[in-house]
């Protein structure tokens, strides 16, 4: 299968202070978006102060330059804008949509509130009470939970992927926390801008260059990267949740980050057996052949060098033994037997044709160049992504298979009834098998 | 100016298709609305639109089971469907080339069905495991709760996910007759929009469409009973769930209905952002709430204008429901501002804006305007009729459908309140409002 994209005109420069611009034109509709990636995330929390980086991001959304909050959301939304931001592991977007002749009034303030945001003291007590009432109506979301659980047993609170935030760390976090946080971690050093739209790149130049360089570093950046892990473990965490009649189950190990060499055809080995959702083999013999859950997938989550595989799932109580075992024996068979070819002839074509969907419209097209810029990879990466796709043969992903996915060594954690699940795992040859029985 | 691009063909059959040529992207969507969902049901088989919709991938005529969403994904394309009160909607995107393998897969779904009794009960798990997962979640439980009471002997009562004990004796026979019923060309309307050839859209949807024969004149649902409010205007539900949150809702009209665009303006304007009184005033004025917010939940044939909050334990739920109130009560007796009105225009503008740069979302939004508020041509228009709306006209609205005689109230109250939680809350507002008299 062909693919034929080519990025359209883009301006792109890089101003002394280390902030990236990259302006993209277009004018099929009257709208711009802009969109600020910051080189850090939540990996740069200190410990015991997980969420600062998340308190950072919103605080910085309410009130900036002269304007108290509630001026800042008027002129904004009076003129029909909208913010929007993730708060990602190792990186935080922000970013505004706006009607194109709104451009001059409220670049201004997007570009304020990045440089010069007003942290003020009764609005950052607000978003703590917020989080504070976000984290009690998590613990209550077993997806939530078990992915907190994955990761924490995965890693350990040694590394920034078994943090997150709790009731404790986010009321230990100050507002001089987060200042700090601010300084050290948001710096236009490695940040990227894009802007994408109704606009014309030669005015946006002569109108707001001098204002993007008025953002100046203030301390050296550090970076938030994650390291990589490579070892491998097994454990199975039982999480009791006595008020849920359906168990919640994720299984995984780590996995190379997004930097790793065979990042492709990692992701194509996935996409068989747990991405393809009704073309993938867990979906097809879990859900359709079996009928023993309504959804079933695996993702590998990737930072730059620290990853995770993972297989996410739900199940009825009585079930979860069963659940288990099936989808050992599917991964037990992948990892054996690897791909064959007419699967991965497959998973080629979806991974090529869906590339136009990822560059659907603007904004698309602006996420698209901060994710190249932020890896270092150029427009070609996306220009040439379906020969680089089609060289891969089956070898090659059953090479990447055999290196990455170990189902011998799985952490394994189910959200549901402790005395209804713990009787079938002892009596099934799950525990016995591959876990080490491990109960919180 | 977008409505001279959109069109539009009924076939002999009754088929009804619009379509939108849109070049930005090498992509199509296709949509196929069925009018039918659960308003169509009835005792002892609730949640059977629901159930023909998953079944509408387990195979037909020319595909076997899975096919369709495989043969989509294989080119890269995703494809889904969705089941509410008053429709059941199948939902494709593939790159260009691809459209008519869609058409002939949606075609052949439309009257060639496969109801295999093995798949059948496969399939009958899956949706009970749905269920559950609906179910599991303490604050979706209890809406669906008082939903069903809000809405009591009215055909909204039970939603699309129906109930439990249907779903276990529903039989391949009972999804047979309702599909020959429902799902036929003169109850669908097929939506297109994506970097297609106008010049031969229609002759390739006949292609595939122009020979599926009607379904007949049969298409009337239950009596419309006026929505009959439940005797019980506050009710109370004890929840695993460590936040408590109040919910109000208010009766409203169909979506279809000269005041649904009113209410819509109202809304926006009272909880649409920061910006929005409840959160000025409830949230960050009065502080009785962490956040606060609203949505008119529109069907076809009535509605539910809805206000909720969340707020700390050491908070009693009467001042909350005061506090919402007291913002709902303003804009009745004041109205809104002219600013306010501006913020509105303006929002839908951008939104309008950014809708049309996805196929996708076009798609969804001419079938949603076409299927349940009648023409989709008043999803074009709406940035017009927002500029004809007069405050008084706006007032008038607010007075009519947010009349606290009808109101409804549900309070969700954690199972396990912590006492610490809650004197924790008290000390934080004593010494908040002492630093406050001292500044």
């Amino acid at each position: 299968m062909d693919f034929h994209f080519q990025f359209p005109y883009t301006d792109e420069f890089l101003l002394q202070s280390g902030l990236r611009v990259i302006l993209v034109p277009d004018k099929e509709q009257n709208g711009i978006v802009a969109v600020l990636q910051l080189p850090a995330g939540k990996f740069s929390d200190p410990p015991l102060y997980e969420g600062t980086s998340e308190i950072c991001l919103e605080l910085m959304q309410k009130g900036s330059g002269n304007l108290s909050s509630e001026e800042f959301s008027e002129k904004l939304e009076y003129t029909g804008a909208s913010l929007f931001s993730d708060a990602g592991e190792e990186h935080t977007i922000l970013g505004i949509r706006m009607l194109s002749s709104y451009m001059d009034e409220l670049f201004a303030v997007f570009w304020d509130m990045v440089y010069r945001p007003k942290m003020d003291e009764k609005e950052f007590r607000r978003i703590q009470q917020e989080m504070i009432t976000s984290v009690r109506a998590e613990s209550s979301d077993p997806g939530i939970l078990s992915n907190h659980h994955f990761y924490n047993a995965l890693v350990g609170r040694q590394h920034p992927a078994g943090r997150y935030h709790t009731l404790d760390s986010l009321k230990r976090i100050s507002l001089s926390d987060v200042n700090k946080f601010y300084k050290d971690h948001f710096l236009p050093a490695n940040s990227i801008l894009a802007i994408a739209g109704n606009f014309d790149p030669d005015i946006f130049k002569s109108r707001w260059l001098s204002l993007l360089e008025m953002w100046k570093p203030e301390s050296e950046f550090l970076n938030g990267f994650a390291p990589a892990v490579n070892e491998f473990k097994s454990e199975l965490r039982l999480v009791n949740k006595p008020d849920l009649t359906q168990a919640t189950i994720v299984m995984g190990h780590c996995a190379p980050g997004e930097l790793y060499q065979q990042r492709n055809e990692l992701a194509l080995a996935n996409y068989i057996l747990g991405a393809g959702n009704f073309s993938s083999r867990l979906m097809t013999r879990i859900r359709s052949m079996g009928g023993k859950t309504y959804g079933i997938s695996s993702q590998v989550v990737s930072a730059r060098y620290f990853g995770a595989f993972h297989i996410s799932t739900t199940t009825q109580t009585p079930r979860v033994a069963e659940m288990l075992k099936s989808i050992d024996e599917i991964l037990t068979e992948f990892c054996a037997e690897g791909i064959k070819e007419e699967e991965l002839e497959k998973a080629r074509r979806f991974a090529i044709g869906n590339m136009a969907f990822q560059l659907e419209g603007i904004n698309s097209i602006a996420e698209k160049l901060l994710w190249l810029r932020f890896y270092g990879r150029p427009n070609s990466y996306i220009e040439k992504f379906d020969v680089l796709i089609n060289k891969m043969t089956v070898e090659d992903i059953n090479k990447a298979i055999r290196a990455c996915f170990s189902p011998q060594k799985m952490i394994t954690v189910v959200v549901g009834r402790k005395n209804e699940i713990l009787p079938q795992l002892k009596s099934s040859d799950v525990l016995n098998f591959h876990f080490r029985e491990k109960i919180i | 100016m977008l409505l001279k691009h959109i069109v539009e063909q009924t076939f002999p059959n009754g088929l009804k298709v619009i379509c939108l040529r849109k070049t930005g992207s090498p992509v199509v969507s296709v949509q196929l609305w069925y009018k039918t969902g659960s308003f169509y049901e009835k005792d002892g088989i609730r949640g059977i639109s629901h159930f023909l919709e998953h079944m509408m991938f387990r195979g037909s005529s020319k595909f076997g089971p899975e096919e369709h969403a495989q043969r989509i994904n294989d080119v890269g394309g995703h494809c889904n469907a969705f089941t509410t009160e008053d429709v059941t909607v199948c939902m494709n995107s593939v790159p260009r080339d691809f459209l008519e393998m869609v058409l002939e897969m949606e075609a052949d779904r439309m009257d060639g069905l496969v109801l295999d009794p093995k798949t059948f009960e496969t399939e009958r798990s899956v949706i009970i495991e749905e269920y559950h997962t609906y179910m599991n979640n303490p604050v979706a439980k209890s809406f669906l709760e008082f939903r069903y009471e809000f809405f009591r002997n009215h055909p909204y009562a039970t939603g699309p996910l129906g109930k439990l004990e249907d779903l276990k004796s529903l039989t391949v026979d009972d999804c047979r007759s309702f599909y020959r019923r429902w799902y036929s060309p003169d109850n669908a309307v097929l939506v297109i929009v994506g970097d297609f050839d106008q010049e031969s859209i229609f002759e390739k949807v006949g292609k595939f469409f122009s020979e599926k024969k009607p379904g007949g004149p049969q298409k009337s649902g239950p009596d419309e009973a006026p929505v009959a409010l439940t005797n019980a205007p506050w009710m109370r539900r004890q929840v695993e769930f460590d936040v408590p949150m109040l919910i109000l809702g208010y009766p409203a009209p169909s979506s279809s209905h000269e005041d649904a665009v009113a209410l819509e303006i109202l809304q926006l304007v009272i909880s649409g952002g920061e910006s929005s009184r409840l959160h000025r005033e409830v949230v960050r004025k009065e502080s009785v709430a962490v956040m606060a917010g609203g949505i008119n939940h529109m069907l076809k044939r009535a509605g539910m204008s809805m206000f909720f909050a969340a707020f700390t334990p050491d908070i009693n739920p009467l001042k909350v429901e005061k506090s919402l109130q007291a913002q709902i009560h303003r804009i009745k007796t004041s109205g809104i501002t002219a600013q306010e009105m501006e913020k509105v225009r303006n929002a839908t503008l951008t939104s309008r804006t950014f809708e049309l740069y996805s196929a996708e979302n076009i798609c969804q939004r001419l079938g949603f305007s076409e299927c349940i508020e009648g023409d989709y041509r008043l999803w074009v228009e709406r940035l017009e009729l927002l500029k004809k709306l007069e405050m008084d006209k706006l007032v008038d609205v607010a007075r009519r459908y947010w009349d606290d005689t009808k109101k409804r109230v549900l309070y969700l109250k954690p199972r396990r309140t912590n006492p610490l939680l809650y004197l924790g809350g008290i000390f934080r507002r004593l010494f908040r409002s002492r630093k406050g008299e001292q500044s």
